[in-house]
């Protein structure tokens, strides 16, 4: 594989140098990218494009302990050799992926922070998206390229950053996401804030966070976990049939160094203070019209104080066996 | 006379239009709601077939149903008593169901159709067929042979499951039957259920499958299974069955016959024992319709032969009674299924009058099968334009040319184009192409643009007069139901390396000079193309020959994964776009990947 097929051109074009400006261009060179406004030269590491920044205002170093415990536990890892084929007919299963695929429609720029080990990236890639996913895990990163390098995926590529020092233009993305991410960083609404400027004016952001309702059961079964066995989790029991994959998937939702839980209410306010517009929420809050939605991007009623706290102790007894994440959408005016 | 014929509720439904004799529409209504073998009411599929004629419900003379839902009934209370009290639960599930929905088929039947807002029809005019008859109609009235012999199989219908008759001009007889549940069709898809397919659409897997296999479980099923007679008739030892009584098809008795490996986990890796199974298992149904064609032979002494009933789409066991069986021709509904069951009830309708004559007769009255909607190019650009696409709009000597430029590069091409077609293959309509010639096509198709398993095969779309120079077969086989091997002079010689490989690591290796339509054990199935039947999909090929001097390219259906084909431009830009196709011809216009 040569170094140009890791970026399509119009993903390079998104890219600057980490802390740069958007003057920035970047281009290959001699197994690193080079940003040709200052001359600095970013080696990759492993194989893998490197733009990463540390974060400055991270007192207690969360980013760093987040970043060894992903390089131990790649996330959420692939079951054996993956076909792209078998990945591709996962995402159309999943509901949340197919809405997603079919509410971003043709030939768009997507960003995803946190890819992980890539298979949204991948996925969202179909419909001639040319997708970017960014993670601070080297290792999660090896096995996303690695699946695209197998399967010669020309649209999807990856890159290591920081989100809260993202190597990437302002407003050069047509849709963003972030699902499950921003909860293992030391500042969510911080880290909500600078994946936002990456979105174009009308462009969407989707943010998947751990439910402060939802995450309770999560919360109790990690204290009892270590004495009763990985089976009582509901994901390692019906959804995983591969060891290795089901190892990461109790180290990640129990034994992760780092999360924190949030409310709809409270990303509503975050996207209040960041000028997105609410379109809707996944899974549809109660006593909405986004319960009937056609698309997930369509423009819903955000509900009431009193409809959103129903819903989320309503997920107490659907998402909470599988995470409590939830996801909420909204539009860049 | 207006006919409308409609089948449905079990799987497959589909609506057909006869008028005076000479089917004007035919589509199934999977294509238009987008569920895979929808057996829902037809309701899309009967307001297209009346749009196309311009018709009203008041100018329908009769509507013919494919079944009668009492006889079937009749079978369901019978085998629960003859088992019961074995299989007291899944009867008493299916109970409800029947009541409401089959039982009062009249009424809903008329109320369904009403609803369409097309006019108003009364119940009067509604006649019902038996199933085995609609399917024996299927294969006779629009074959274009003045007599043959009847051969009708499928899993099951009301009683019957395996049909043998004659027809002669208007009259169609079935005179000796194999009743449920003792069934090939069964059989078969006891067996697609064990290695952990899904029955009724896993069956074409089994068939691309046992290529890769050994016969060595051949005399476990005669011994066990069944006894099979010489004249080809059959007994299915139940005790190693469990779809009278249960909600499976084989129970652990059938486990035990093969070693006692329970049902292979749909997710599980393919192994040499599943392919030698699915090879077996191939290899005893051959031998059964074989036999039954002989048996047939003799009886009527027919010298043609015409098949209908999902058993008939085993396009091997095809391809050997063309090549060993005693008839000099065969003709078979490409639409076999059920929805072809709705041509049969209307065909069967028609001809019940004593005056009608003959239509069709020495022409073939499924018109290659291109039955369902066309859109015009407003309709197209419209389509295009509503997703914001990028195409140019390209004369046809253009259109062919560029295709075939795009094809010779290694290009794969959504191709779209004239009337979808009937039935469950995609004939040059609603196709993919690729060229044959490429060694990493199958791979490519299969991973990138099908997303399906990698050890299936793909099928080859040869110009007619060409056939013969690419395989052991000089015949028509417009519909790709028959199978043929490969020419041996076109075949490559393999290295002891590659000789040495078993299971599907043999998938990769090249085989001919067109590996990509060449399946492990050198068989294809061939689809070949006349000008008065395609020619668009004729002047490609053409096109694609004069620049490559191959006239033959890759064809696979238009869709993705266990999607229907695509129907509208819509479903097709769609599926262009969700998949790695190079470049999509629709109608006059092209779409290149690169450009949107």
């Amino acid at each position: 594989m040569t170094d140009t097929s890791l970026f399509s051109d119009r993903i390079l074009k998104c890219l600057k140098a980490p802390g740069g400006t958007d003057e920035d261009e970047l281009e290959f060179i001699d197994g690193g990218l080079r940003c040709s406004n200052t001359g600095e030269f970013f080696p990759h590491r492993d194989e893998i494009p490197f733009l990463y920044k540390p974060s400055e205002n991270d007192t207690r170093s969360i980013t760093e302990t987040i970043k060894s415990f992903y390089e131990e536990h790649p996330f959420p890892s692939y079951e054996g050799l993956e076909e792209f084929g078998a990945l591709a007919n996962k995402g159309w299963t999943n509901p949340f992926s197919r809405d997603l695929v079919d509410a971003i429609g043709y030939n768009k720029l997507v960003l995803e922070c946190g890819c992980g080990t890539g298979q949204l990236t991948h996925f969202l890639q179909l419909n001639n998206n040319h997708t970017l996913g960014v993670d601070l895990s080297l290792s999660s990163l090896a096995l996303a390229v690695e699946h695209k390098q197998r399967n010669q995926l020309e649209r999807s590529s990856f890159a290591q950053m920081n989100i809260f020092n993202l190597a990437i233009k302002d407003e050069a993305f047509d849709v963003v996401i972030s699902h499950g991410v921003l909860h293992h960083t030391y500042d969510a609404r911080g880290a909500f804030a600078h994946i936002v400027r990456k979105v174009k004016p009308g462009g969407v952001v989707i943010v998947g966070l751990y439910n402060s309702y939802g995450r309770i059961p999560t919360w109790v079964r990690s204290k009892v976990i270590r004495h009763l066995g990985p089976k009582i989790d509901y994901v390692v029991r019906n959804r995983i049939h591969d060891d290795k994959k089901a190892r990461i998937w109790i180290e990640d939702q129990y034994f992760n160094p780092h999360e924190t839980w949030h409310s709809i209410g409270e990303v509503q306010g975050w996207f209040a203070e960041n000028g997105i517009e609410y379109l809707n929420c996944s899974p549809p809050i109660l006593g909405t019209d986004g319960e009937n939605a056609n698309s997930m991007f369509q423009k819903t009623n955000p509900g009431t104080s009193y409809k959103r706290a129903i819903t989320q102790l309503g997920w107490l007894g659907t998402i909470a066996r599988e995470g409590a994440l939830f996801d909420v959408i909204g539009r860049k005016a | 006379m207006n006919i409308l014929g409609v089948s449905g509720y079990y799987h497959d439904s589909a609506a057909a239009l006869l008028c005076d004799g000479e089917i004007v529409a035919a589509a199934q209504e999977e294509r238009f709601t987008r569920k895979k073998g929808d057996e829902a009411f037809p309701g899309e599929a009967v307001r297209y077939c009346m749009a196309e004629a311009s018709l009203k419900l008041d100018d329908i003379d009769r509507i013919a149903f494919y079944d009668k839902p009492l006889l079937t009934f009749d079978r369901l209370l019978e085998t629960n008593i003859a088992f019961a009290p074995r299989g007291y639960l899944s009867f008493v599930k299916s109970i409800p169901v029947w009541v409401k929905q089959k039982l009062l088929l009249q009424r809903e039947l008329v109320g369904e159709i009403n609803r369409l807002d097309l006019g108003t029809i009364k119940s009067d005019r509604l006649r019902f067929a038996h199933h085995h008859h609609s399917h024996a109609a299927s294969a006779f009235y629009p074959s274009p042979f003045e007599s043959a012999a009847v051969l009708v199989m499928d899993g099951v219908g009301e009683w019957a499951t395996t049909s043998l008759g004659c027809g002669r001009g208007t009259k169609l007889t079935l005179n000796k039957e194999i009743r449920f549940p003792h069934s090939i069709g069964m059989l078969y898809s006891a067996f697609t259920y064990y290695l952990g397919f899904r029955v009724n659409d896993g069956e074409y897997k089994i068939m691309g499958l046992a290529p890769y296999g050994e016969p060595i479980y051949t005399d476990r099923i005669y011994d066990r299974l069944i006894d099979l007679k010489d004249d080809g008739s059959f007994w299915l030892d139940m005790h190693y069955f469990n779809y009278c009584t249960g909600l499976t098809m084989t129970n652990d008795a059938f486990a035990q016959i093969f070693d006692g490996v329970p049902r292979r986990n749909p997710d599980a890796p393919l192994e040499q024992r599943d392919m030698d199974i699915a090879r077996s298992v191939q290899a005893v149904t051959e031998e059964i319709i074989l036999r039954l064609a002989r048996t047939l032979h003799n009886d009527t002494g027919e010298d043609r032969l015409v098949m209908a009933g999902g058993v008939a789409l085993n396009c091997v066991a095809n391809g050997r009674l063309k090549r060993e069986g005693p008839y000099s021709d065969i003709w078979i509904q490409p639409a076999a299924g059920d929805a072809g069951g709705a041509i049969g009830a209307a065909f069967s309708s028609l001809y019940s009058e004593e005056t009608m004559s003959r239509v069709h007769i020495g022409v073939d009255g499924m018109k290659g099968g291109y039955l369902g909607p066309e859109y015009d190019s407003r309709e197209i650009s419209n389509a295009l334009d509503s997703f914001g696409a990028t195409y140019e709009e390209l004369d046809e000597d253009n259109l062919f040319r560029t295709v075939a430029e795009i094809l010779v590069e290694g290009g794969i091409v959504g191709w779209f184009q004239g009337r979808m077609e009937f039935g469950p293959r995609a004939l040059g309509n609603r196709s993919i192409l690729g060229d044959a010639r490429s060694p990493t096509m199958q791979k490519m198709l299969n991973l990138k643009i099908k997303y399906r398993e990698s050890f299936r095969p793909f099928a080859p779309a040869v110009l007619r007069e060409d056939v013969s120079e690419y395989f052991e077969l000089d015949d028509d086989s417009p519909y790709m139901l028959i199978v043929a091997s490969v020419r041996p002079d076109r075949r490559r010689e393999q290295t002891i390396e590659e000789a040495g490989l078993t299971g599907v690591d043999r998938l990769n290796v090249v085989r001919s000079d067109i590996p990509a339509v060449t399946h492990v054990d050198n068989s294809a199935r061939i689809q070949t193309v006349t000008p008065d039947t395609n020619s668009r999909f004729y002047n490609l090929l053409r096109e694609f020959k004069a620049q490559t001097g191959n006239g033959l390219l890759v064809n696979t259906s238009f869709n993705v994964r266990d999607e229907p084909i695509v129907c509208s431009p819509e479903d097709a830009y769609r599926c262009f776009m969700s998949t790695e196709m190079d470049a999509l011809a629709i109608g006059k216009f092209l779409l290149r990947k690169y450009q949107q």
